[in-house]
């Protein structure tokens, strides 16, 4: 690969941390600093121009949502810079945060991901490449909770699929990989989902995550 | 089968008739003397009944407590009526300032010599607290407005009413049987009959009404010297609520800290061996070298997170505790520690399970605090058992400067032990040592 990507990590067990820096090294990303907390994660940036960003949620000194809070900063004072938040727990409320902003290149994965190591790094490529990841068990408890339910009733279980599939952020081409199906029928499931669901269709991926979880999380008005 | 059944039959009618039909034959002679018998013992035995007051310590207690209080009130009672009416009739010309912090002394003292003769029929008075003044300014004011201390004085006053009554009462009644008994045989038959009835349920009577009367009496002394019983439990409720706020305060942290525990360590470990599995199925064709370096690194991880999952669990709840006691948990807790530790628990010890777990969890939390924090080269766990109460004490010759900082495992743990109405001391200098003591009741 002649364009190699450049990471930064901020993760503070040093188990796991030299974990990641292995596998991203040995698939060929380069990882200019591996870090153990938020503070040293923004000192990092300011030193080095990493093309992404992989980030604990949980680290000192308070031990809660730094590198949430970090990440959000990153995309504010690094526009160019994508990231990738690693969390231990399902938290919807922080893809919410990270998702809120206007352009793509975020990505909030649980740390299990990282074992299926080909998986990770490509989501850790599409991210870097300006896509957007939610972490399918997020999308699942928002499905869960959402207050659409009789809308989403409406659909048939493959386009129920589909669905979980947009909001996890997958391209068309994605989807049918993922699903095993033609792009064309993608194409028609997710034209389907859109008109029973009344959303209007989005321009990109990541407009498209941002219209689908808006959907789902927000049940007071009417799309 | 049908060849036993029959002897069995016969034998059955045979032996009951014959053992049973001459055992009423043989004893109906007997039976009318062993009636009288009989009957002779039950009234002894009633007599001993109705009479054993007479020689029970309890009697004799109560009639000295009733007798005492008779001389004692009248002397409590000239004491006061001296005491405030000079005391306070001088307080214009400044002398009385004096008197008067004597006055209330005395008065407070007298007042405590009522409770603890209560004590002679083993009634309990807990002091009802008098104000202390703060300042040398407002002692006599205090001492002025403070209701308890009036209350005092009343109980001393009313008592020269109350003390001729009781002590009337109950020397009226023994009165009464002792002089019939000694003027049985001065009458005629008549009134004999009456004169004995007389003796006989006196003094049989006496002693009882007289216990009962020194009981009631106590009571009042404890209505006006006591506390005030709807103020103990009002205080006690507050009590309550504090511990309550700790403990469930105590368990939030407690399962914070668990998490903690639980996020930092294992579910980091299990990711990093899930990398390694991962990339190692990767390389398993192009460099099965290399794979098995990463399976062996995930091994040394599984390695880990079992470790540390055994020492979580641990924490939570020791199984040996309740097969083989403090002694032998707090052993395991010690001999993984890098300083020797001796452990010292009373032998034969019987906890309850709620005192034992507290005493473990409060050792292991003192045992890693020393680990982590003091630089101890030495330390010890004494645990012994005094009338119900078992106390714990764990000492180490480091640094010290331990304290119970909100949130800190130690302060979870004092919440832990007060929260049973428990003793916990932490003496802990700068420079140490530090000494950890606790003491829990569990009957």
């Amino acid at each position: 690969m002649s364009d190699e990507l450049s990471v930064v990590i901020a993760e503070d067990s040093v188990l796991l941390r030299d974990g990641i820096v292995r596998l991203l090294e040995d698939a060929g990303i380069a990882v200019l600093a591996a870090v153990g907390g938020a503070d040293e994660l923004m000192d990092a940036m300011a030193e080095h121009q990493p093309d992404l960003v992989v980030a604990d949620v949980r680290m000192p000194p308070t031990h809660t949502d730094e590198g949430v809070r970090a990440a959000l900063r990153i995309r504010e004072e690094y526009p160019g810079v994508a990231v990738l938040v690693l969390s231990q727990y399902v938290e919807e409320r922080y893809a919410a945060d990270l998702l809120a902003g206007d352009s793509g290149g975020v990505g909030y994965l649980l740390k299990d991901r990282v074992v299926d190591v080909e998986d990770f790094v490509a989501s850790l490529r599409r991210i870097a490449a300006g896509g957007s990841e939610v972490d399918g068990e997020v999308v699942r408890q928002i499905l869960g909770r959402s207050r659409r339910s009789a809308e989403l009733d409406r659909l048939t279980p493959r386009e129920r699929e589909v669905l979980e599939a947009m909001a996890e952020g997958l391209s068309n081409a994605g989807i049918a990989e993922k699903l095993v199906i033609s792009g064309g029928a993608v194409e028609k499931h997710i034209s389907n989902v859109f008109q029973k669901l009344d959303l209007e269709p989005g321009e990109g991926a990541h407009r498209r995550v941002l219209a689908v979880l808006a959907y789902l999380g927000d049940g007071s008005s009417g799309a | 089968m049908t060849t036993h059944v029959p002897p069995i039959d016969g034998d059955c009618e045979n032996g009951s008739m014959s053992d049973s039909q001459p055992a009423p034959d043989n004893g109906s002679p007997e039976s009318p003397r062993q009636l009288s018998s009989l009957d002779w013992d039950e009234v002894k035995e009633l007599g001993a009944w109705w009479f054993h007051p007479l020689v029970e310590r309890e009697t004799w207690a109560a009639a000295g407590y009733l007798a005492v209080g008779l001389f004692a009130s009248i002397a409590w009672f000239v004491a006061t009526v001296v005491l405030l009416s000079v005391s306070l009739s001088l307080l214009v010309i400044g002398v009385g300032l004096v008197l008067c912090f004597l006055a209330f002394g005395v008065i407070d003292a007298m007042a405590g010599v009522e409770r603890a003769r209560a004590e002679w029929i083993d009634v309990v008075i807990q002091p009802r607290p008098v104000r202390q003044a703060s300042t040398a300014v407002d002692w006599l004011w205090v001492r002025l407005v403070d209701a308890a201390r009036w209350r005092q004085v009343a109980y001393f006053l009313l008592g020269i009413i109350m003390w001729p009554v009781v002590f009337g009462a109950a020397y009226g009644l023994f009165y009464l049987g002792f002089q019939a008994v000694f003027s049985i045989f001065e009458v005629n038959i008549f009134t004999f009959v009456l004169q004995a009835a007389l003796a006989v349920g006196m003094l049989g009577f006496a002693p009882r009404a007289t216990v009962w009367i020194a009981q009631r009496t106590a009571e009042v002394v404890d209505f006006f010297l006591g506390v005030d019983k709807a103020e103990q439990l009002q205080a006690r409720v507050e009590t309550v609520e504090t511990q309550r706020d700790e403990i469930l305060d105590a368990v939030a942290s407690e399962r914070r800290r668990i998490e903690r525990n639980l996020h930092d360590g294992v579910q980091q470990q299990l990711v990093a061996l899930g990398i390694d599995l991962g990339m190692a199925a990767q390389k398993m064709e192009d460099d099965p070298e290399a794979a098995k370096q990463l399976v062996d690194d995930a091994r040394d991880k599984t390695r880990a997170s079992i470790g540390e999952l055994r020492v979580i669990g641990r924490g939570l709840h020791p199984a040996i505790l309740e097969d083989r006691g403090l002694d032998a948990a707090l052993s395991a807790v010690v001999s993984n520690a890098k300083v020797p530790i001796t452990v010292d628990v009373q032998p034969g010890l019987h906890l309850p399970t709620d005192t034992q777990e507290t005493a473990y969890f409060v050792a292991s939390e003192a045992v890693s605090n020393i680990m982590k924090h003091s630089d101890a080269r030495v330390a010890s766990i004494k645990i012994y058992d005094r009338s119900g109460v078992l106390h714990m004490s764990v000492h180490d010759d480091g640094k010290g400067g331990a304290n119970l900082t909100a949130g800190s495992g130690l302060a979870g743990m004092a919440a832990r032990v007060r929260g049973v109405d428990g003793r916990f001391d932490l003496y802990s200098p700068d420079g140490g040592p530090t000494t950890l003591t606790i003491e829990l009741p569990h009957e």
